[in-house]
């Protein structure tokens, strides 16, 4: 069955910290996911993101992302249009996409496509839950998502 | 005379926080120091008024790179304390379950935190470009440790599969074959990294100083999992009287404890495990210790790299021998059922970083009363502290930048994982 799964959504952040942990959150909202399409919960699975990303075509990272946009927003893009997105939150697991991305391409395990979904956080204070507009933010997130994937 | 002030505040390429400090004024050390600056964990507070189910799930958070052997520490002392025995199986996974995580982060901290100072480099990212194929294998073999971890575990990191009296679901016996056959197929790849390794290990300082090695330690394996408490120095004791032998005291430097036994300090980790049960190796791991020149008694810490080197390579080894064991009769086990009881039990098991202790005390509901936990690193920071006395004063003559790395790397080389190692106590100094 693994096999068969040639693209990924891979969920990223720390839910322990609010906002940050909304790439993990947004998981639960992906109902009616293709065949083809895996699930990952990376959270802050730091660089292990390198060995999943050598298995997938394709791969949706879905991570919160300080891009200037109103809280809640939320934005689609590939790496090459952006310079760097660290991930928002601080922690030991402190992940730097674009540094394994780069990694990945050298090393040649770089899917053929890397969609980034970030979602604009309001708040990164240490405690579960998320703010109120990037809660209301994930079911139309997930929609965005499985338009991506399919 | 030069005046030499050093000052590495978070030292990196280690888990945690700590500082190295040397003070040198015409050729004399004035001061060096090793400081432990994190903030303590309170784990040992967390777990008292909690279920005896709960102990190993909330321990297992103790570190996100050991939390496999954090789990097995616990569930050995809880079954210690209530008496309960596993099945035969059981124990073999756990040894798996064991050799999955030495796998992970001995290649791991090998592959990403001590090749560039291998290599002469400051992280591990030039050297995607320079050497692409080591970092491949690398990568590869992090990748089937994790995947083999998660195959026994249920989880990469804070395992679901392990509780109390067994396995709360067994991986199957097609998924154990599959990576019986990856890990056969990975001792290539393991030999490319350790020749590579051999190759460049000339930049490991030759430094000694003689110290006590501990480590558990059994007649008929290499002791992992389970065995007595063995010294170098004294011979061996019951896991249950470990605090005779860590011996824990307070300094001022250091948000965490000192340990020591029959000297000043002592080791544990990889070269003390070697130092006390290499003759217990597998064939392929004893190859590789001669090709390296690694023979017991090493008092040689940054040997301590090469020693988890060769466990690498036993850890592949043992495991295919392991699940060849275990499908020789391999059984669907019904999940065992606890009934809770009062009692004190230790658990000990020798994780990546060294020997690491969990005790706990149980009321009649199986509500922890009391726990204390022992964690490998702890064990070392006074052997770090040593070894930087006798190592700094021969250091003097080289440039600062390159006194710096020596001591950064010999901190490395105990492979030291800070955040675990800081636990609270109560404290009257005494000046």
């Amino acid at each position: 069955m693994e096999a068969l799964k040639t693209t990924a959504v891979i969920g990223i952040g720390n839910t322990l910290m609010s906002d940050d942990g909304a790439g993990v959150r947004v998981l639960e909202h992906l109902d009616g996911l293709p065949e083809h399409v895996a699930v990952v919960e990376l959270a802050t699975g730091g660089m292990t993101l390198l060995h999943h990303l050598e298995k997938y075509r394709k791969v949706i990272l879905v991570d919160a992302a300080d891009f200037g946009g109103s809280a809640g927003e939320v934005r689609f893009f590939t790496p090459e249009e952006v310079s760097s997105i660290k991930t928002v939150g601080y922690s030991l697991h402190d992940l730097d996409i674009m540094a394994v991305l780069r990694l990945a391409s050298q090393l040649g395990t770089h899917p053929e496509s890397v969609i980034i979904a970030a979602v604009q956080p309001a708040s990164l204070e240490m405690k579960e839950g998320l703010s109120d507009p990037v809660e209301k933010a994930l079911p139309g997130l997930a929609r965005k998502i499985l338009e991506h994937a399919v | 005379m030069k005046e030499i002030n050093i000052n590495v505040e978070h030292l990196t390429r280690v888990e945690g926080h700590g500082n190295i400090v040397l003070n040198a004024k015409n050729g004399k050390v004035e001061k060096v120091m090793w400081e432990v600056s994190e903030a303590p964990r309170l784990f040992e507070a967390f777990v008292r008024g909690k279920p005896y189910h709960q102990l190993a799930q909330i321990t297992s958070r103790i570190c996100g790179i050991c939390s496999i052997g954090h789990t097995l520490a616990s569930l050995k002392a809880t079954e210690a304390a209530m008496g309960i025995e596993i099945s035969p199986q059981s124990e073999l996974l756990r040894r798996l379950a064991i050799h999955g995580e030495n796998m992970q982060s001995h290649i791991l901290h090998l592959g990403y935190l001590i090749s560039p100072d291998l290599f002469g480099t400051g992280s591990v990212v030039p050297l995607v470009r320079t050497h692409t194929d080591a970092v491949l294998a690398v990568v590869k073999l992090h990748r089937l440790a994790n995947e083999f971890s998660e195959v026994v575990c249920g989880r990469t990191t804070h395992p679901t599969n392990l509780i109390p009296g067994g396995f709360y679901r067994t991986p199957s016996p097609l998924k154990l074959k599959e990576y019986r056959q990856k890990l056969l197929d990975s001792v290539g790849t393991a030999e490319t990294v350790a020749g590579i390794i051999l190759d460049n290990a000339g930049a490991l300082p030759a430094f000694t100083r003689e110290t006590e090695f501990i480590a558990l330690t059994a007649e008929d394996e290499y002791a992992l999992y389970d065995g007595l408490i063995g010294s170098t120095d004294a011979g061996t004791y019951p896991v249950d009287e470990y605090v005779k032998v860590v011996n824990e005291f307070v300094v001022p430097q250091s948000t965490a404890k000192y340990c020591k036994n029959k000297r000043e300090a002592f080791m544990v980790g990889a070269l003390a495990r070697f130092n006390l049960n290499h003759d217990k190796l597998s064939p392929l791991a004893r190859k590789w210790a001669e090709k390296f020149g690694l023979k017991a008694v090493c008092h040689n810490p940054f040997m301590n790299n090469v020693a988890q080197l060769i466990e690498f390579v036993h850890s592949i080894e043992d495991s295919v021998s392991l699940i060849d064991r275990l499908l020789e009769n391999y059984q669907n086990e019904p999940r065992p059922e606890i009934t809770p009881k009062a009692g004190r039990g230790v658990g000990a098991v020798d994780v990546p970083r060294g020997i690491l202790f969990h005790e706990y005390t149980y009321d009649d509901e199986g509500i922890c009363t009391a726990a204390n936990c022992v964690i490998p690193t702890n064990q070392n920071h006074n052997n770090i502290q040593h070894d930087f006395e006798a190592f700094a004063p021969t250091l003097l003559d080289k440039p600062e930048q390159e006194i710096e790395l020596n001591l950064e790397m010999l901190v490395r080389a105990y492979d030291p994982c800070i955040s675990c190692s800081t636990h609270f106590l109560k404290v009257e100094w005494k000046r």
